[in-house]
């Protein structure tokens, strides 16, 4: 077998990925700017200001928050609809179908048409809650709603994610312990925490890490809708970096934080490999 | 009677999560119909006159009122643009990654774990957090001449094509038995022709659907588009935001050019949905 067919498909990646970020990093140690491309060696001086830079805290706690709110809703709405969804025998086709839709449609375009939704100027939303008596809401124009309602948008967008995934999961359940189990006069929690827990803990695991990884570098759906504000209410790290860089000309500044970004998702990400070493061990 | 409450309780909460999901999809395919006055009406209309204006303007670059003197966006541009870019960005992922995903699951290693690690190795590259990538990208770009070009962007996509491509395919190839081939090879038929006469045709439904939502993946990309695209290169992504203007926002527009990006979108999570929950986890669940 000819391994050397293995090396363009590593190759390429590497040259748009691995080198530009290693250059990065070695950006980070300069001064360069949009206005000042020439980029001198300036050590570690971005990383003290960064240190410094209140902004940039902020940033790294919206980050977190929205993470905590945005996965802990798909994880819990995802597994009611996983379990509602094997429990339907008949519709389980036109379901699955609809439920795949928000995965397929680029998250920005959902993000946009929960933007004309939200609007206080005509939105749907509002008018609803209008008939409950609620007065019109904001939601995305307030700092109290804003970074919640885009943790809402992720889970419109995602908990289809976790929901099928663990629905393959429980649909693949063998059938056997349960009868044995039954037997024997197991109740439903018993069935439940020593059979159906154990089997599917490594797609928990799974999805779980996926949606912390991709929710933690989430960009476009906020870009789209609130572009980071109202003021900096929710500008996550991801998204500071972007406006640090191509709003405000400060490449080699946005680029250290860039770089602690980079790090916290690849240590998310090596948890993340080894969890799923070792949950996909015994396949 | 439990069983009838438990069955009218539990037939309410799907039909309110299908509502849910279905409902923004259905009301911004409403939109797209509506007059620009309609839409922005203090309450909302449920009935309405359709009209087609808004489509026309896609096409034409008609803004659909007179009151507001802009150049619409220029959408079949963005349209094109998208098609270029994630097909050549398909195409290229599927030449150097389907291959490569054949040969991990048949070399052989001198360590065992030599494999996965390379698999692993492939698929963190999609991990990264685009900025991180980008910011030097675009200085790297800016010197080469392919910032806001065809080719420079087909390249970075490959940061989600090879490694989705590989880990997809790796999993088809994985289910052909390995008996098959060494028959062929017994037979006296060379590596190549093995692979090209036996394993690809055998392999050919799922290569169909990795390149199908490999395609989507760039299609629904934002990111890369946005930092080192440009004017010229624009697709329907990032394009979309051009409806945002500073006069107004053209919402019945923006709506029509929703509907139509995600028509590939919606036609490939129909036919594809067996193939569907296996491509999002890159193939760590079999749908």
């Amino acid at each position: 077998m000819k391994k050397w067919i293995l090396i363009p498909a590593i190759l390429v990646p590497i040259l748009v990925g691995v080198i530009p970020f290693a250059y990065g990093v070695y950006l980070s140690f300069t001064d360069w700017k949009m206005a000042n491309p020439r980029a001198s060696f300036t050590g570690l001086a971005n990383y003290f200001f960064l240190f410094k830079d209140r902004t940039f805290w902020s940033a790294v706690g919206i980050s977190f928050q929205y993470v905590a709110m945005a996965v802990s809703a798909e994880l819990a709405l995802g597994s009611l609809l996983a379990f509602l969804l094997v429990r339907n025998t008949r519709g389980q086709w036109f379901f699955r179908s609809v439920i795949i839709l928000p995965l397929t449609i680029a998250p920005v375009l959902s993000a946009l048409m929960w933007k004309l939704m939200l609007s206080t100027q005509g939105g749907v939303v509002n008018y609803l809650l209008g008939f409950a008596g609620i007065q019109p809401i904001p939601w995305l124009a307030q700092r109290s709603t804003a970074l919640f309602t885009l943790a809402m948008i992720d889970a419109y967008i995602f908990t289809p994610f976790v929901a099928l995934i663990l629905f393959a999961g429980l649909q693949s359940l063998p059938r056997e312990p349960y009868e044995a189990a039954l037997v024997d006069g197991a109740s439903g929690w018993g069935c439940f925490r020593y059979i159906t827990w154990p089997l599917l803990k490594p797609l928990v695991l799974v999805s779980t890490m996926f949606r912390l990884i991709v929710s933690f570098k989430i960009f476009d759906t906020i870009y789209a809708t609130t572009g980071g504000g109202p003021g900096t209410a929710t500008t996550n790290l991801h998204l500071w970096v972007y406006l640090g860089a191509f709003r405000y000309g400060d490449m080699a500044y946005a680029m250290s934080g860039a770089v602690i970004l980079f790090l916290v998702i690849y240590a998310l990400v090596f948890i993340f490999v080894k969890l799923w070493k070792e949950a996909t061990a015994h396949y | 009677m439990v069983t009838i409450v438990k069955h009218i309780l539990y037939c309410f909460v799907f039909t309110m999560l299908i509502i849910v999901f279905l409902f923004p999809m259905f009301w911004t395919a409403t939109l797209s119909f509506k007059t620009y006055t309609d839409i922005v009406s203090s309450v909302p209309k449920f009935f309405f006159s359709p009209t087609f204006v808004n489509y026309r303007g896609l096409f034409t670059g008609e803004t659909g009122t007179t009151s507001l003197p802009i150049t619409a966006p220029n959408f079949p541009r963005y349209f094109l643009n998208g098609l270029i870019i994630s097909g050549g960005a398909t195409l290229l992922a599927m030449l150097l990654g389907v291959p490569a995903a054949y040969v991990l699951t048949r070399a052989r290693f001198r360590k065992e774990s030599t494999r996965e690690n390379i698999a692993f190795t492939i698929l963190s590259f999609w991990f990264g957090p685009e900025l991180a990538i980008t910011i030097p990208l675009y200085r790297i770009y800016q010197k080469l001449g392919l910032l806001d070009n065809y080719l420079g962007l087909i390249l970075v996509y490959q940061l989600i094509g090879i490694p989705f491509v590989v880990w997809m395919s790796r999993n088809y190839f994985l289910d052909i038995p390995v008996s098959v081939e060494e028959a062929c090879l017994v037979d006296g038929a060379s590596r190549l022709q093995t692979f090209l006469k036996v394993v690809l045709p055998l392999a050919k439904g799922g290569l169909s659907a990795t390149a199908l939502l490999t395609f989507l993946f760039c299609w629904n990309n934002f990111v890369f588009a946005l930092a080192v695209g440009g004017e010229r290169t624009m697709p329907v992504t990032t394009g979309s935001l051009s409806f945002i203007r500073y006069e107004a926002v053209l919402w019945g527009q923006m709506a029509a050019a929703i509907v139509i990006s995600a028509i590939p979108a919606i036609l490939l999570a129909l036919l594809l949905q067996k193939h569907i929950v296996r491509g999002l986890t890159f193939g760590s669940v079999k749908g």
